[in-house]
């Protein structure tokens, strides 16, 4: 299977996974999951439901703990050490399938609220990120909006935002549009996309088959648990060699 | 057989595009109106039909007969009387004002919350304004419209009902005012027959009363034998229920009539007023009665007492007067004075007119013997028969507006001047994308604040002396008591009870074991054993708390006791907060304290206005408990009043009207919670803290 990761990145990897295990009970979904991921980087993660993808993207920020192996994330191990866990969480975004933006809060405090709370900033320099951020996302007329009140693209797009405002090395995406109409599922990739080009290290869940084979550096194929193939996306699309992937590809392609 | 395609050609290879505009039509005009509703609703079927009978039949019953009680037969001057010891229990009246700043402050607040969070419509505001101006003009308008009833005093020296009964009383007090009339003639309707005696209602003295007591009895018996004998006449009664009616008849005896027995009215009697203190005579205030013209009219130099003699020379006569301007009085005693700085006054009596409250404390007069004069007692000349709604009105009602008005007038007027400085607050300093923004912050620190400030008011502050002395607790009573348990209540169990369902939630073993323990230890208990061991197990325990103000005490019991429902409450409100939420915030980096304090908690709390505005409702109806560990909150001051002997029997009465507080109270304490519930008050004071 070597030829099949042609693109394993070159230098300090920012993310490192080494024989990762996790049970859930008796039920064992992360088998010795060992990823590198290097920085500016983009791995898109695929893979039928219950292969363990979203969980192993949880592993890495720590919303779930691992039970075996190794990951480093940014030179930190995360380990049951408090201290190493808040440091870690600051360097890594996330944004999620339901959104989970904070709904008694406006989109602009949704967006200020970590840098203030976590990162100590001012009043004025949080909010004068938001602005920019909401901006950049393209809606910066909602800032005085709750979060009831915008289109489920528009509340993903928010929560770009909202991760980005604390200025992460790292973005994870769970699977960030498989919550919304399909007329809005553009508007949240575009995003993403732009976000892609400027540089950012992305780990993204999904099922957007476009958006990988357009923006990833590599694709990764989870399958109960374990990773079965992982490539550049010519690679995958055109030669997956293993008969798992083979399949899973002509289902949904 | 034809295909579909061929039945409708037009579908074929065509394309069909609707270009037909969007037109605004109104809904079909439905059969709309009162009749249609009440036919849709209530006769819709004919078991419905039957059922709206039913149920109007026995709601319009209850009611009929509530309504007759109330306005025919209750005597509320035990409201009226009581009215101070009802709100304010024995609170030193020289503090009284604190306790009426602390409610000015609480109506500016509430006004300044309405400007904040709701508006209030011309409607609602005209509605309010009518009912403080009915409360001026309605008694005015009744005491000048309304006379009083009569009161019919007896004169004589022997005993009406023979050996045991009640002797007319030669000399008899009463109060008035300066400036009042006072007319004294004989009760031409006494020389009448039995049974226009029968049916007299209104004050009248012991005497009196016996004579209409017997007039009434004999009118009863009277009727019975005239029953039975027209029983007996007819020959459709069996042996043995003839063998009854006629031992009935035999042991009936119909007395002669008691106008004729006593003599009403037919020996002249000698009327004189005199002034209370000096005991001579006023000006033209002798006459003597000899015939149903004569009228005695004196007008009343002084507030204070005056006594009504009566005369009759022959023994064996009574003669009843029928009086205005004179009526009962209660007494009662007053504590004035007892704290260090001034010295004891001690018990003090005052005088009370039941018609309008008009108050003396002048000492009673004395007669020749230096004994003091019997007077007019409430007690003994309780309003009787069936009243009619004109002495409903000026005996009740417009006595107990006159007492309320002022009061409740400055509360409206107060709140009505936070309201406008509220909106006029907001235009000036308010950012115009949040309008409310400076009202609402300043009534959540006034919230917080306003608090702390009216316990110190009305607690007190300095000691025995200086700025604001301490009051007796003791002393505390009625609504006041209610409110401060209710308050500090609510207070003092939020806080706890939020730390407690945190505490619940936590994963530290110790902390959550020992909140479930307590939990489920105070909601195994019933309120009254937590009140109880409050009361009586503390200074058990510690020796040194046995001076510890049983208010107090009955307060943190209070307190102690709804945290634990409060904690279940908002246990079950974080439990309805996604999980999402919790991990959104850690993933932004959020340590366990912020999440709970910025994400999951104000989401809760907000989602449990409901249920524990509920768990307030009931803990504000439930403070009535202290009154069983000897507090007296309204309930115990009720329970304390009707115990006394001017009150005895008006249980209905005092019990009715507390019922009636309470039930206002937490009407109002539920509407303002949907109020926050649908206003997003709730919103502004997460978003804006």
């Amino acid at each position: 299977m070597a030829e099949a990761v042609p693109s394993q990145p070159a230098g300090e990897p920012i993310i490192s996974c080494r024989d990762v295990n996790k049970w859930f009970g008796e039920f064992h979904v992360l088998r010795d999951i060992s990823v590198d991921v290097a920085p500016r980087e983009v791995v898109v993660v695929i893979g039928p439901s219950g292969s363990g993808k979203s969980t192993f993207i949880r592993c890495i920020n720590r919303l779930e703990e691992h039970q075996s192996g190794e990951i480093v994330v940014d030179g930190i191990e995360l380990g049951n050490d408090v201290r190493n866990i808040a440091t870690i969480r600051r360097e890594i975004g996330m944004v999620f399938q339901q959104f989970n933006l904070f709904p008694h809060k406006t989109v602009q405090e949704n967006i200020t609220l970590a840098p203030m709370k976590v990162r100590g900033w001012s009043k004025d320099k949080a909010e004068a990120k938001a602005k920019e951020l909401l901006n950049r996302v393209g809606i910066p007329e909602q800032a005085n909006k709750y979060p009831g009140q915008l289109s489920g693209g528009q509340q993903q797009r928010v929560a770009i935002a909202r991760a980005l405002a604390m200025e992460p090395k790292i973005m994870l995406f769970d699977e960030p549009t498989s919550a919304l109409d399909p007329e809005m599922i553009k508007e949240v990739l575009d995003v993403m996309k732009e976000l892609a080009l400027s540089g950012m290290t992305m780990i993204v869940v999904t099922h957007e088959m476009g958006f990988a084979r357009e923006v990833a550096d590599r694709i990764i194929f989870f399958d109960q648990g374990r990773i079965v193939e992982q490539g550049t996306p010519e690679y995958f699309f055109e030669n997956a060699q293993h008969p798992r992937t083979k399949l899973f590809l002509s289902q949904i392609l | 057989m034809t295909t579909f395609n061929e039945q409708h050609p037009a579908h074929i290879g065509t394309t069909v595009i609707n270009e037909a505009e969007n037109v605004e039509r109104q809904p079909p005009l439905l059969a709309v109106g009162p009749l249609a509703w009440i036919k849709k609703n209530l006769f819709n079927t004919v078991w419905d039909g039957l059922l709206t009978i039913i149920v109007l039949l026995i709601v319009s019953s209850v009611l009929v007969s509530f309504v007759t009680w109330t306005v025919g037969q209750a005597n509320w001057y035990t409201i009226t009387f009581n009215i101070r010891l009802l709100m304010l229990g024995r609170y030193e009246p020289e503090y009284e004002w604190r306790v009426t700043l602390v409610v000015l402050l609480f109506a500016f607040t509430i006004g300044l919350a309405l400007a904040a969070w709701s508006r209030i419509g011309r409607g609602f505001a005209t509605f309010i304004a009518v009912i403080i101006a009915l409360t001026f003009i309605l008694p005015v308008v009744i005491n000048a419209t309304l006379p009083l009833p009569p009161y019919y005093a007896s004169a004589g020296t022997f005993k009406i009902g023979g050996d045991n009964g009640q002797a007319p009383q030669g000399q008899i007090g009463f109060t008035g005012k300066a400036g009042e009339t006072v007319t004294v003639q004989l009760a031409d309707q006494y020389d009448g027959s039995d049974a226009e005696l029968a049916q007299v209602h209104s004050f009248a003295d012991a005497a009196v009363n016996t004579a209409l007591n017997a007039a009434a009895n004999r009118l009863i018996a009277e009727r019975r034998v005239a029953e039975l004998t027209a029983l007996l006449a007819t020959d459709t009664l069996t042996p043995n229920q003839r063998s009854r009616a006629e031992g009935e008849l035999s042991r009936l005896t119909v007395p002669p009539p008691v106008t004729e027995t006593l003599m009403l009215n037919q020996v002249p009697v000698t009327v004189s007023i005199l002034h209370g203190t000096t005991m001579e005579p006023l000006e033209n205030g002798v006459v003597t009665f000899e015939d149903a013209d004569a009228l005695l009219t004196v007008t009343l130099p002084e507030d204070g007492w005056y006594v009504l003699k009566k005369e009759l020379d022959d023994p064996q006569a009574i003669s009843i007067l029928e009086t205005t301007g004179i009526y009962p009085i209660l007494e009662r005693n007053v504590t004035r004075g007892g704290d260090d700085s001034t010295p004891a006054t001690g018990s003090i009596s005052q005088y009370v007119r039941m018609t309008d409250t008009f108050t003396t404390e002048a000492t009673r007069p004395l007669n020749e013997e230096g004994k003091e004069l019997p007077f007019i007692v409430v007690t003994s000349n309780q309003y009787r028969g069936t009243a009619v709604l004109n002495d409903y009105l000026r005996l009740y009602v417009a006595p107990f507006l006159n007492q309320i008005k002022v009061f409740l007038a400055f509360v409206f007027v107060v709140g009505a001047v936070g309201y406008i400085a509220g909106r006029a607050l907001d235009r000036r300093f308010s950012p115009s994308n949040r309008p409310h923004a400076t009202t609402s912050r300043l009534v959540l620190w006034l919230l917080i604040v306003l608090p702390v400030i009216s316990f110190i008011l009305i607690y007190g502050l300095t000691g025995d002396s200086g700025f604001l002395p301490l009051t007796d607790t003791r002393r505390w009573g009625g609504v006041l008591l209610t409110m401060l348990l209710t308050i500090v209540g609510i207070i003092g169990s939020l806080p706890l009870g939020v730390l407690l369902a945190l505490g619940r939630r936590s994963k530290y073993p110790v902390i959550s074991t020992v909140c479930v323990i307590y939990i489920e230890l105070v909601r195994g208990i019933p309120f009254i054993t937590v009140l109880f061991m409050a009361q009586l197990l503390i200074p058990l325990i510690n020796p040194a708390l046995a001076n510890f103000p049983g208010a107090f005490r009955a307060m943190i019991a209070t307190v102690l006791f709804t945290a634990a429902y409060n904690a279940e409450v908002v246990r079950g409100g974080l439990q309805a907060i996604p999980h999402g939420q919790d991990e959104a915030a850690k993933a932004l980096g959020l340590n366990g304290l912020q999440v709970t304090l910025f994400i999951t908690l104000p989401q809760a709390l907000r989602l449990v206005i409901p249920p524990m505005m509920g768990n307030f409702v009931g803990m504000f109806k439930d403070t009535s408990l202290v009154a069983i560990v000897g507090l007296l909150d309204l309930t115990g001051m009720a329970q304390n009043i009707v115990s006394q002997t001017e009150f005895l029997g008006l249980r209905r009465e005092t019990f009715m009207f507390i019922s009636i507080f309470y039930f206002v109270f937490s009407y109002v304490i539920a509407a303002v919670s949907r109020r926050i519930e649908s206003t997003g008050a709730g919103q502004a004071i997460k978003t804006q803290i």
